[in-house]
Parts: C-alpha cells; sequence; structure tokens
C-alpha cells in the first residue's frame, strides 16, 4: 500500500468515527444544555461559586460572566506563573518573565495556547497541570457556553434570555470534557503517553550517559487539549513529542479528538433549535470546506514542490516517521480549521502552498468545524451573512431559523467579521514597519514575512499553532499577540452575545418551523407568470400629464447630469460609505497628480475615480429624475385655494393654506377642495383625476365608508360641507409629492443593514490597502498612493455601493406607476415578505355580486316553468341578482327577455327590507320571489300549499354556499312554491391558480367574509384560499392579525372603512383603498389610488422585486473582485516576485494597463448596471431552491466572469493607444 | 456608581470562586485521577516506556538517541558511529538555556522552509553523507535511494524511528563494520520493522534504539 492510498484510509476511517460519534455526542451535549436537573457534584461547585444556576441571564448579564470569570483567569494564570519558583512541584523552575506570563496567561485563558515558551524547560507540574491544563477544560467550556448561549438566541422566541453561564460552565466542563478527557487519557497512556508526576527523569542512554526528560501529567493535559481544541503542549513539540503523541493511531485519536465536539455540536445546535436539518447544513458546510482543504494539503505535500523538499524527496522536514506526510497533512489541515494549534508536524516547513492552507483555515475564521462552541457560533454568524445576502436574492426579508436578520443582527455580525482581520492586518503591519521585530524572523525572505502573518493570524484567531521559526519570546510580539488574542477571542464573545440577545428578544416562528431555505427543503417562490397587473381590470387610464415611468431611457442620463454633478457634495456623499471612500480616494489621487504634473497614470486615474463617484450619482439621480416629473404634476394640481370657511352659520373665506385640525368649509360645483377631509354634509361627485389619473368622476358622501375627500380634487355636482382632518402641508398630496419626488424616501431597514454590511467590507478592504505598504516595503517594492487608492477602489464593493440608493428609488418608483403610494420604505420591504395575506372576499376574490346558476324546480315543476316565474318576477329587477336570473334564463333556456312594457297591466312588487321580496301582479298571476321564509310565509297566507322538498332544496344549496330564493305563484290552482334559484358567488377567474402560486411562495391566503360559516367554506374552497374567517367582525380581524404576527408571520390586508382601520395599522402592510374614509387611509402604510383589492398581490411581488435587485447586485459586485485580485495583484508584486506572474490570467499588457482596465471596468459597469437597477431584477415564477440558484449563476458565476472580458477588452483598447502599455 | 463597583467585585469574587473550584477538579482531582489509574494499570507506558539492555536502562524507546562517536579534540560536530543504525538528522533540537541545572532535550523543529538556505545546505549534506557512509565495497547507494527521512529533521527531533527504506541502506554498511553477514542483518531489520497499524494507520517504520539493542546482543552472541 503506498503512502497516499494509507493517507486516505485514515481519513475515511477518521470520518467514519466521527460520524459514528456524531450522534450520539450531538443529542447528549443538547441534553445537557437543556435538562433542568442538576448533578449533585454540580450542586457542589454551585455552592463554592455562591450561584444560583437557576438564574435565567440577559445577554449582557451572560456577557459580564464570561469576562469576570476571564479576567479572574488571566490573572491567577499570570500570578501562578510568576509564583513558580515558590511553589511546591515546580522542580526548581524560576518565574516566568511578566511579558511572557502575560502572553500564556492570556494564550490559555483565550484558548489560544499560543507557546512563546519551551514547556519543557519553563513549567514546572504545578503551572502544568492546576494552571494551564485547568484552562484548557474552562476555556473550552467557555466557548461551548457563549455557543449555546447563541443557539438559544436561536430557538427562544420574545425573550432576552439566554441561559445561565455559571450554569453553562459547570456543566460543560463536569459532564462533556472531564468524561471524555478520563477516557481519552487513558487510552493514550495505554499506547504510551508518559502520565506521572515524577519530575525530571535521568537514564542511560545506548551510547553511555545519560539524557534527562520531563515527566509530567503528560497524558490527562494531552487529552482535553485536543478535546478543548486548545493545542498548548506539555512539550516544545507539542504532538509531534513522541511522548505526546507516541504512535500512528494516537495520532488519528487525537485528530478525531480535536474534531468531535466541534462537529457533534452541530447537532447540538440542530436539536435545540428544533431542526436536525439545519445542524445538518451547518455540517455539511464545515466538513465540505474541511475535506476540500485535507485533499488540497495532501496533493501538496505529496508533491513535495520546493527546493529543500525536492532535494530531500519528500515532505518529510519537520514530521515524524510514524505519522508520515498523509496523516500529518490530515493534521495540519484539521488543527488550523479548529482553533487548536496543536501540531504533529511543522507547519513552517510545509509546501509553500502547505503552509498556505494552513494560514489560509485560520483567516477563514476557524469554522470549519472551529474551535469547541467557536467553531459553531462562528458558522452561525456567517450563516446570518449569507443568508442575508441569499434571502434578498429570492426576495424575502432575509430570516434565519425564523428569525429576521435585520439591521441589528447584521451590525452586530458585521463587527464580528471586522474583528480579526482588523487585529492581523494591523498588528503585522506595524511589526513590518518597525525595526526591530523583523529580527525574530529565522527565515529570511517571504518566508520570514509568513512567519508574522502567520503569528498574528494564529493569535487574533485563537489558534495557537506557528510557523515557529518566529522567536516569540521577546517584549513586543508578547505583548502585541497576547493583544491580539484578548481581543481576538472576547470582542467577538461581546458581538455574538449581543447578537444572541438580539435574536432571542424577536419573535420567532417557535421551535420545530423552519422558514428560510437554508436547508434545501422544497419550498417554493413561484410567483404568477403574467406581469404584474396585466389581468387586473384596474380601469386605470392614465390622465393628461400624469407621467407614467416607463422603461429606462438613456436621455434621461443626460438630463440627470446636472443633479449628478450636485450630488458631489461630500456632505451628500457621506451619506453612502462606500462612494464616499471613493470620492475621499479621487480627491487624494488628485492632489497628488498635482504634485506630480507630468504622471499621465495618475491624471488618467483621477479622472476615472471620479467619474465613478459621478456614475454613481448619476443613477440616483436618473432614479429621482422620475419621480420629480410625477411631483411638477401633482404641484399643478395643488394651486392655491380659497377656502369657504364656516364659523356658525357664516361663511367666511380664507385662505386654504390657514386651515385648521376640525374646520368645517363648504364647496359647491367648481371649487376645488382646500384640504384633506371627511364630508360631514350632503353628497357630490367629485373628479380625483389629479391624484388617481382615473378620469371617471366619483361619489363622495357624508357617512359611511365613501365620506373622505382629498385636498386639490375638484367638486363636480351638488354642495358638500368638509370637515379638514389634515394640517395644510401635511396634506395627502404634499405627502405624495415628497414620496414621489424621493424628498421622504427614508432608508428602509434591509437597506441600512446591507449599508452596513457594505460599510465593514470597505473598512477590510480599507485596512488591506492601508497595511499594504509596510509589506510591500519588505517585499523590495514601493506602492505609490495613486495604485494604493485605485487597488482599494477596486476591492470595495462600489457597483452595488453606487445603486443601492437607486434601486431603492426605483423600488418606490414602480409601486407608484401601479398607483399605489407607500407611506413607508419599510412597509414596501414588509410586502416582499408577507407570509399572510387577508383578502375581503367580496371585489377580491368573488365578482362583487351573486349570480343566479341554476333553477332548481320543486316535485311536480318544470325547470322550464320555474324559469319563466323567475324571468317574469325579476323584469323589474334591477340589482345584478336580479339581471343574472333574466340572463341566465335566456341562457340556458331560450327565454326570450321580455320588456317591461309588452306587459301591459303589470304590477311590480318591489323589494322592501320588510318584504324581503319582489315580483309581478300580471294577467291574473302574482310571482314572488325572495328569501325562502318570507315566500313560505306569503304562500302560506295565500293559503296555499308549500312543496315538502323546498326545505330540503334551499338547504342544499345554502350548504354548497350559495344564496337560495324562493319563487312562488299564486295563478288559478292556487298559490304554490315553483321552484329555487340558486344564486352564488362567482369566483372571479384565474384567481384559484393565484392562491396556488402564493401558496407556493410560502405565502398564506386568508379570505374575509361576512357571509356564515358554510357559504364562507364553499367559496374558500372553490377559490382555493388556505383559510376563511367566516361572520368577521373588525375585532376577529385584528385578533386574526395578531395571532399570525405572534407567530412571527408578517401579514398584508386591505381595506377600506373606518372600522377596518385598526386592523390596517395592526398589520405590517395595510393597503387603505383610497375611496376609503382618511381614518382607514391614515390607518394604512400605503394607499392604493385605484381602489383594487387585488392589487396587493402585486404589491407582495414588487416588494419582492425590490429585495431580488439588491441581493442580486450586491453578490454581483463581490463577485467582481476575484478578477481584479488576478488584475492587480501581478501588476503590483510581480517585480518582485516573478512567480505571482502566474496570476496574470488575463495576460494583461502592462502593470499601469492593468491597473486602469481595472479602474475603468469598475466606474464603466456601474452605468451599465443603471438600467437593471431600475427596471428591476426579472423575476419568474419558480422555487426559491431554482430562483436562488438561477441568481447565482446569473450575478454571482455572471459576476465571476464578466469583469475578466471587461478588464481584457478595455486592457486590449488601452494598449493600442501609443505610449501606454 | 458605587453600587457598580460593589456588583463588580462581587461578580469577580463568584468568577474568583468558580475558578477556584474547578481548579480543583480539573487541575488537582482529574490528574491524579487519570494518575492513579494510569500508574495501576500502564505504570511501564506512564513512566516513559523505559528500555533496557544488559539489565541496565538505555533510554525510552519513544525517544530517539544519536549514535555518535566521541568528540574529539577541537571538533564541534561529533561523526556518526557507523557501526550503529544511525536515526534521523536532528538539527531543531535546541539546548536547555533557562533552567540550567539540568541537561534536559529540548524537543524542536527547524522550521525551515522550503527554499530556506540553511535547509537546502543541510539537505544536500546529508543526502551526501548517506550516500558516502552507506555505500561499501560491493554495495553503493544511488542518491535516489535515499528516502527523505534520512536527510530531514523531524518535528520533534526525537524521532525515534526511521523509514525501514533507510534502515535497508544501512544494511550493507553495518554488517561490514560489525563482521556480520548482510542476511543476518537483513533479517534484523525486518524483525523489528513495524508494519502500519491495522494496515493503514500511520507508515511502516524501525525504531533505532531496538534495532541496535537487537544489533549488539547479536554481537554479543556471536
Amino acid at each position: 500500500m503506498g503512502p497516499v492510498l494509507a493517507g486516505v484510509l485514515q481519513l475515511l476511517a477518521l470520518i467514519g468515527a466521527l460520524a459514528l460519534a456524531y450522534i450520539p455526542l450531538g443529542n447528549y451535549m443538547a441534553k445537557v444544555y437543556s435538562s433542568d436537573k442538576h448533578l449533585r457534584v454540580e450542586k457542589w461547585i454551585y455552592k463554592g461559586i455562591g450561584a444560583n444556576p437557576n438564574t435565567e441571564m440577559r445577554w449582557t448579564a451572560y456577557l459580564r460572566g464570561v469576562l469576570a470569570f476571564s479576567v479572574v483567569s488571566v490573572l491567577f494564570l499570570y500570578l501562578l506563573q510568576r509564583l513558580q519558583g515558590h511553589l511546591p512541584g515546580s522542580l526548581g523552575f524560576k518565574a516566568i518573565d511578566p511579558d511572557q506570563a502575560f502572553n500564556t496567561a492570556v494564550s490559555f485563558v483565550t484558548n489560544t495556547n499560543w507557546q512563546s515558551y519551551y514547556g519543557e524547560q519553563a513549567m514546572g507540574h504545578v503551572v502544568q497541570t492546576a494552571g494551564l491544563a485547568v484552562q484548557n477544560f474552562v476555556s473550552a467550556a467557555v466557548g461551548i457556553a457563549v455557543a449555546v448561549a447563541l443557539v438559544r438566541g436561536f430557538a427562544r422566541s420574545r425573550t432576552g434570555e439566554l441561559g445561565n453561564f455559571w450554569s453553562d460552565l459547570v456543566r460543560g466542563v463536569v459532564r462533556i470534557l472531564l468524561p471524555l478527557s478520563v477516557v481519552a487519557a487513558i487510552v493514550l497512556v495505554a499506547c504510551g503517553a508518559i502520565q506521572n508526576f515524577s519530575g525530571i527523569h535521568e537514564v542511560g542512554q545506548f551510547m553511555g550517559g545519560s539524557q534527562q526528560w520531563n515527566g509530567g501529567a503528560v497524558a490527562s493535559q494531552e487529552a482535553i487539549k485536543e478535546i478543548g481544541t486548545n493545542g498548548g503542549g506539555y512539550f516544545n513539540a507539542n504532538s509531534a513529542h513522541p511522548f505526546e503523541n507516541p504512535t500512528p493511531f494516537t495520532n488519528l485519536f487525537e485528530i478525531f479528538l480535536l474534531l468531535v465536539i466541534p462537529f457533534a455540536l452541530t447537532r447540538t445546535f440542530g436539536i435545540m433549535v428544533g431542526s436536525i436539518k439545519q445542524g445538518y447544513a451547518i455540517l455539511a458546510t464545515m466538513g465540505t470546506i474541511w475535506l476540500g482543504f485535507i485533499a488540497l494539503m495532501m496533493w501538496t505535500e505529496f508533491a513535495h514542490h520546493g527546493p529543500a523538499l525536492q532535494i530531500a524527496g519528500g515532505a518529510m522536514e519537520g514530521k515524524e516517521t510514524r505519522i508520515g506526510v498523509g496523516a500529518s497533512s490530515i493534521f495540519a489541515v484539521s488543527t488550523t480549521l479548529t482553533s487548536t494549534g496543536a501540531v504533529d508536524s511543522f507547519h513552517s516547513s510545509y509546501t509553500g502552498l502547505g503552509g498556505g492552507i494552513t494560514m489560509l483555515g485560520m483567516q477563514l475564521g476557524e469554522i470549519a468545524p472551529g474551535g469547541t462552541g467557536s467553531g459553531l457560533y462562528g458558522m452561525l454568524v456567517m450563516a446570518v451573512i449569507a443568508v442575508f445576502i441569499a434571502g434578498l436574492m429570492v426576495g424575502r426579508t432575509p430570516e434565519y431559523l425564523g428569525k429576521k436578520i435585520g439591521t441589528r443582527e447584521i451590525k452586530f455580525a458585521a463587527c464580528y467579521i471586522l474583528i480579526t482581520p482588523a487585529l492581523v492586518l494591523i498588528l503585522a503591519a506595524a511589526a513590518m514597519a518597525l525595526p526591530t521585530p523583523g529580527n525574530s524572523m529565522t527565515n529570511s525572505g517571504a518566508h520570514g514575512f509568513s512567519e508574522i502573518l502567520y503569528a498574528y493570524t494564529s493569535a487574533a484567531n485563537n489558534n495557537g499553532s506557528a510557523f515557529a521559526g518566529l522567536n516569540a519570546d521577546t517584549q513586543w510580539f508578547n505583548s502585541t499577540l497576547g493583544l491580539a488574542m484578548v481581543l481576538g477571542r472576547f470582542l467577538p464573545m461581546v458581538f455574538v452575545l449581543a447578537l444572541a440577545g438580539s435574536l432571542g428578544g424577536a419573535a420567532g416562528r417557535g421551535a420545530g418551523v423552519m422558514t428560510t431555505r437554508t436547508e434545501s427543503e422544497e419550498m417554493s417562490t413561484g410567483t404568477p407568470t403574467r406581469a404584474p397587473h396585466s389581468d387586473v381590470p384596474t380601469g386605470h387610464k392614465p390622465a393628461e400629464g400624469r407621467v407614467g415611468a416607463g422603461l429606462f431611457d438613456p436621455k434621461q442620463l443626460l438630463k440627470s447630469l446636472p443633479d449628478a454633478f450636485r450630488k458631489l457634495d461630500p456632505r451628500v456623499l457621506v451619506k453612502s460609505p462606500v462612494m464616499f471612500v471613493v470620492w475621499i480616494g479621487s480627491v487624494l489621487t488628485t492632489v497628488f497628480s498635482f504634485k506630480d504634473p507630468g504622471d499621465w497614470f495618475g491624471w488618467t486615474i483621477s479622472a476615472w475615480l471620479w467619474l465613478t463617484v459621478l456614475f454613481a450619482n448619476l443613477a440616483e439621480a436618473v432614479a429621482e429624475g422620475r419621480g420629480k416629473a410625477q411631483a411638477d404634476t401633482l404641484r399643478k394640481a395643488k394651486t392655491d385655494t380659497v377656502a369657504r370657511r364656516l364659523v356658525g352659520d357664516r361663511e367666511e373665506q380664507v385662505p386654504g393654506t390657514e386651515l385648521k385640525i376640525g374646520d368645517l368649509v363648504v364647496c359647491e360645483a367648481g371649487d376645488i377642495i382646500p384640504g384633506d377631509g371627511d364630508v360631514v354634509e350632503g353628497v357630490a361627485s367629485v373628479d380625483e383625476s389629479a391624484i388617481t389619473g382615473e378620469s371617471a368622476p366619483v361619489i363622495r358622501e357624508s357617512g359611511g365608508d365613501r365620506s373622505a375627500v382629498t385636498g386639490g380634487t375638484k367638486v363636480l355636482s351638488d354642495r358638500i360641507v368638509i370637515k379638514i382632518t389634515t394640517k395644510p402641508g401635511e396634506t395627502f398630496i404634499d405627502r405624495m409629492i415628497n414620496l414621489v419626488e424621493g424628498a421622504a424616501r427614508q432608508k428602509t431597514p434591509n437597506e441600512i443593514a446591507l449599508n452596513i454590511l457594505l460599510a465593514s467590507l470597505t473598512i477590510v478592504f480599507l485596512l488591506a490597502v492601508a497595511t499594504l505598504p509596510p509589506f510591500a516595503d519588505y517585499a523590495g517594492t514601493h506602492l505609490t498612493m495613486v495604485v494604493l487608492v485605485a487597488l482599494l477602489v477596486c476591492l470595495i464593493p462600489t457597483t452595488i455601493g453606487a445603486l443601492l440608493s437607486a434601486i431603492g428609488i426605483a423600488g418606490m418608483d414602480r409601486l407608484v406607476q401601479r398607483n399605489v403610494l407607500a407611506m413607508s420604505g419599510r412597509a414596501v420591504e414588509a410586502a416582499g415578505d408577507v407570509s399572510t395575506l387577508l383578502l375581503d372576499k367580496t371585489g377580491t376574490i368573488t365578482l362583487g355580486n351573486r349570480q343566479a346558476s341554476e333553477f332548481v324546480p320543486v316535485r311536480g315543476t318544470t325547470e322550464a316553468e320555474l324559469a319563466d316565474a323567475a324571468q317574469l318576477s325579476s323584469l323589474a329587477d334591477e340589482t345584478p341578482e336580479g339581471r343574472s336570473i333574466v340572463v341566465l334564463a335566456k341562457e340556458k333556456y331560450g327565454l326570450r327577455e321580455r320588456h317591461q312594457g309588452e306587459l301591459a297591466g303589470a304590477e311590480w312588487i318591489a323589494f322592501t327590507a320588510q318584504t324581503r321580496m319582489s315580483g309581478v301582479d300580471v294577467d291574473g298571476r302574482k310571482i314572488r320571489k325572495g328569501a325562502a321564509g318570507s315566500v313560505v310565509a306569503w304562500v302560506t297566507e295565500q293559503s296555499g300549499e308549500v312543496s315538502e322538498d323546498a326545505g330540503a332544496l334551499t338547504d342544499r344549496i345554502s350548504e354548497a354556499g350559495g344564496t337560495p330564493l324562493l319563487v312562488a305563484v299564486e295563478d288559478a290552482e292556487g298559490a304554490r312554491v315553483l321552484g329555487v334559484i340558486h344564486l352564488k358567488d362567482v369566483v372571479k377567474e384565474g384567481m384559484r391558480e393565484r392562491f396556488d402560486e402564493l401558496r407556493r411562495m410560502g405565502i398564506k391566503t386568508v379570505m374575509i367574509t361576512g357571509d356564515n360559516p358554510l357559504t364562507a367554506k364553499a367559496i374558500a374552497e372553490e377559490a382555493g384560499v388556505d383559510d376563511f374567517l367566516a361572520e368577521a367582525t373588525p375585532e376577529d380581524k385584528m385578533a386574526l392579525i395578531k395571532r399570525e404576527q405572534a407567530g412571527g408571520k408578517l401579514v398584508a390586508m386591505t381595506g377600506d372603512g373606518t372600522n377596518d382601520a385598526p386592523a390596517l395599522a395592526q398589520a405590517d402592510v395595510g393597503v387603505a383603498m383610497n375611496t376609503g374614509t382618511s381614518a382607514a387611509k391614515e390607518a394604512g402604510n400605503m394607499v392604493d389610488l385605484d381602489s383594487n383589492p387585488t392589487k396587493l398581490i402585486e404589491i407582495v411581488e414588487i416588494g419582492k422585486q425590490l429585495l431580488i435587485t439588491r441581493g442580486a447586485l450586491t453578490t454581483f459586485s463581490i463577485a467582481n473582485d476575484v478578477a481584479k485580485y488576478f488584475a492587480i495583484i501581478p501588476a503590483l508584486f510581480a517585480a518582485v516576485y516573478p512567480g505571482l506572474d502566474k496570476l496574470n490570467i488575463m495576460n494583461l499588457s502592462s502593470p499601469d494597463s492593468a491597473i486602469l482596465s481595472a479602474v475603468i471596468f469598475n466606474a464603466l459597469i456601474i452605468i451599465a448596471l443603471v438600467p437593471l437597477s431600475l427596471k428591476g431584477v426579472q423575476y419568474r415564477p419558480v422555487s426559491a431552491d431554482k430562483m436562488l440558484r438561477r441568481n447565482l449563476t446569473i450575478y454571482g458565476i455572471g459576476g465571476l466572469i464578466a469583469p475578466f472580458v471587461g478588464i481584457k477588452l478595455i486592457d486590449l483598447l488601452i494598449s493600442l493607444i501609443p505610449g501606454i502599455g | 456608581m458605587n453600587n457598580s463597583v460593589t456588583n463588580t467585585v462581587r461578580l469577580l469574587g463568584a468568577g474568583l470562586r468558580a475558578l477556584l473550584v474547578l481548579t480543583l477538579v480539573t487541575g488537582v482531582i482529574y490528574p491524579l485521577v487519570v494518575t492513579g489509574i494510569a500508574q495501576g494499570l500502564f505504570s511501564d507506558q506512564a513512566n516513559g516506556s523505559e528500555i533496557k539492555a544488559d539489565g541496565k536502562v538505555v533510554g525510552s524507546s519513544l525517544i530517539g538517541q544519536s549514535y555518535n562517536l566521541p568528540l574529539k579534540k577541537g571538533q564541534e560536530t561529533p561523526e556518526p558511529d557507523l557501526k550503529w543504525f544511525q536515526g534521523r538528522p536532528q538539527n531543531g533540537l535546541g539546548t536547555n538555556s533557562v533552567n540550567t541545572q539540568y541537561k534536559l532535550i529540548l524537543s524542536g523543529a527547524t522550521n525551515r522552509s522550503a527554499d530556506n538556505k540553511n535547509l537546502i545546505d543541510w539537505v544536500t549534506a546529508a543526502k551526501a553523507a548517506v550516500v558516502k557512509d552507506n555505500s561499501v565495497t560491493g554495495y553503493t547507494v544511488k542518491p535516489s535511494e535515499v528516502p527523505a527521512d534520512a536527510v530531514t529533521s523531524s518535528g520533534s527531533g526525537l524521532d525515534p524511528d526511521i523509514s525501514p527504506q533507510y534502515a535497508d541502506i544501512q544494511v550493507h554498511r553495518i554488517a561490514e563494520k560489525n563482521g556480520l553477514s548482510v542476511a543476518q542483518v537483513q533479517k534484523l531489520v525486518e524483525d523489528h520493522t513495524e508494519s502500519r497499524t491495522l494496515g493503514f494507520i500511520g507508515e511502516p517504520r524501525v525504531n533505532v534504539l531496538e534495532l541496535n539493542i537487537a544489533l549488539k546482543e547479536l554481537l554479543a552472541k556471536s
């Protein structure tokens, strides 16, 4: 068997062992942290601590516990080392120097276990077992505790309580780490690891003389060092030392130990949040990264690139014979992808790529599977960010485990991911910039720099492994690495716990119900295939003067140019952090170009940077420009009106602007209504085309749901008295102007969250670029300011940063085009995310009116006879029901519609509320139709007979959800019932399909109706809605909304009446009909000017499209970076490291043209994407999985490829210009 | 303010008590229990797997040793005693500098990178030496036959093992220097070659100390 195959088999064995342990250990840990019972030994410990383990802590209290315990731990461990000389069992070892003692204390408390000391010549029994090994236990338990607190944040709903820190700490030690360690330690001893307290051993040697080695409690420390992902070795050589890792088996066993808890915690997580699938999703991510890294590592180590290894014939430098290359590779990857840092071989002597892989593993944040606890919480933070962007891409307000990922969550997550890169970059740059730290390097050149970069990477990520050639036992390294360890451990914990508190405080959908598609459950986000509003009979025709925004017109760019220039004002730009950074960069390069006026490169870069900012402004200006035209039309309607105010009985003329709330004004035909209000007296027809664009006049009358009038509209007939309800300047038309102009536009919550994320990315790249000069100087190349700024601008997410605000404005604009006014951006986003739609039956689901669908005769009567009588009785009935009877009789029975005039002497009996019947007396026949009870009573009164089956027929129709109308006649044969007309609610065409689609989008539809439950049920079934609320009162509606919201769902509804107002206010999206009362319009957060209740569905689609556009362009923008690395990094460094020229896969003609091409591409792509951001990303009826895959393909992979092509093309063009390239 | 100071002090007190109690559990009871079990069940392993030759302890089977001739005057690096099997280079070992009352072995690696000049020199020199030392009359070692472990230092510097290939190319030299037949020595190596655990874990290896003790015994017998 070759070593490669043996390596692969060991990997498979390891995976097998981890798989076997996964379920039992994961389940067990979930039980440990969920159980209410305390073990007896734990009770003693709590008594010793003096803490009540049952007190629930909020995140701040939990954090205080973590910090207090850790501070005490650092002090204790520091003192223990400083007092070593005086402690028994110290074997004559002296006190550790202050800086080293500080470094070591911090190192072990933070689970880093960086060793700046030689274990065997510095630490005696007491410091090792009672100091270092103790921290191996408790630092691991603290890590798990914080992870569990975060998990509880996900699992719990509407509580900020995250558990009890002391209890979590003690349980982690007593129930998980201790038992595992005892077993593992004994296995290790059995294989040869030492375990004694007999001090220094002196034994003879084969060649004579003697050798001395340290005895000690090695096995017991080795066990917890791996299980707790600590990594601090008893000996300097760590797990390469035969006493720590005596056999090939112990080696594999130790890898198993350091992986088993981090992996199994994903199961614990799955159980605690109520979805094991979610645990598997995290596990799969971790496992994939881990396996990929191992495959790469094995490949490079077996290939043993590098001169010394090539001469040697294998990558055995720093590796043990018994372990070999394969198993060493697995160990190296596992130790750097967890926060262990134990080593069975020395990474510094790995191949270049192999060493890079170990560093990359740590720089990923040690999340695959990561440290005990820290891996899980690190991965969950990543998941929060990933879900945020992915959620946007499928058009949902991002949600993870039923928790909304909002501004606060993104803020904490963004801070979390900022910390370690900031620490590594700043401290490494400082070390490289200062004269002395470089003296600690063992290797020179690039690898020397890697030693320092590795050290800070390892410290800030709490790993503890090293490119150990670096002599880190200097004051500089002891203190700065100590600082990195402290901040790298506890700042992330602060943000994790803050995140946990924020999540726990939010409503969740409760355990068990998964809402995001983080697991690949088949959940669809299908959407109607037809374009929004194509099938909606709005009857809306744009009136003259109203500007439909329409498609993007390149001329708009030119028109908006002056505005774009105006927006170069830094006070305006500062609101967009990404573009502000570009602006500063532009200023800087311009200044530098002035200092060196002959430098064409500086000038060109400056020009393109200015263009980048200008293009971003242009995008925003174009988006706003579309609204401006609409605002102008609205302003025309808002001419200064004179109001006729009623004071007592007297009328006085006052300017419309002086009206106060509560004033009564009179308007007559021809008057412009001076302000928003309710009609309190009279009826009038009003022309509202100024606002709605609808030219047909509408009726406004006092009382009821049609009493609201809007300032700026015109009374066409009659006289009304209006009670003013709005202050001048705050009227509907004022707000509308502000809205469409974008002046009142507030950033939506998702937009703010995205801005925070983009800002944090910008900061990371800012740090990366700012710290580059010292690294470049060490490498022997000098980077100019112009190049640095260019690099920065290319790396920060300028594309999405430039277009973000335009996307938001355009989203609002799309609503305005549909004649919907959103009073807040929040409502638009919420619309994209509603999971429950409350729809009024009448007008939304059914055509407004019931229609006759069949004639059912009683026994002894023919259908034709019944039809004839029914038609006769309905001829004068102008209600829609009556018309439908006539039509049905004509269509189904060929009965010609008789005109009223044909029937001479007919006496028409009109419907009254008292009789509840209508009919006709003609030719000696009396025909009546009406409610069953009334007709039966009439027949009985005429001493006629009521057929026996009449009752059964009416019941059957009622049960089917229809309305029965009894038809009776009195003629020569006496009074009798002829039969029943089946009046039916007619469900609008296509509604069922639409509801099916909504269901696949994950949206539940609830039909609201005043009908009785039977009728409601029948219609609900026919229409295909998920649920119905029958005999609904406003209170019922309110209760329903609250119930849905308590389950964490967003609810949308439409309404128009005053009694709808409370529910409209309560709903997350409340669309008020413009015809409704002003109370309803005030309460809702959107107003539909067309007053079309079906539009709610379109509003949902627009909301989704807004989110999708943002997510897609963010992905595109971030994916763009890859190509820029390939363009710029070789351009910067290929001169000093010719090997890097291999990265120049685009074969760009010169460094200058490479950088310039990247900058130009970066600017042009903004302009290229303006139409898309205004129009919105195309939006199709597919499942969420498919939509994500599709958008990832187009905007992710497209975002990867496009810049390669674009930059290459630009480079080709530039190289044609003489003197360049 | 006063209140928050009191609270902080109280919290730190709880932290200290927690640390002390947990130190008792994990720093005193745990290692003592494990030591008790270890000493009771696996006392040989727990005390360093010491190995004897002629009734005398000659080291630990887990700790690699050097098999050098005594330093001659003016010599800084000792020459290998070619009578005995040689282990891997130990360029990473350190010398005790902190606690000089002991002469402790300090484990460690060279930490030289693949492109490091020192490492290239060391490996090149080691390869030449292995070829030279092991080429005896009638048997020439080709550079391509020298395995990587023969010319590189291990991670601990205390690697007790060499690869079977490295043992094999030393066979002729050992036979010649000790007046044994090649077959005798070859058998010795084969007897002391440990294959992979369960056939796939780790790498095949030969424990140099055990091999040399066996060699010594063989010499004593003959």
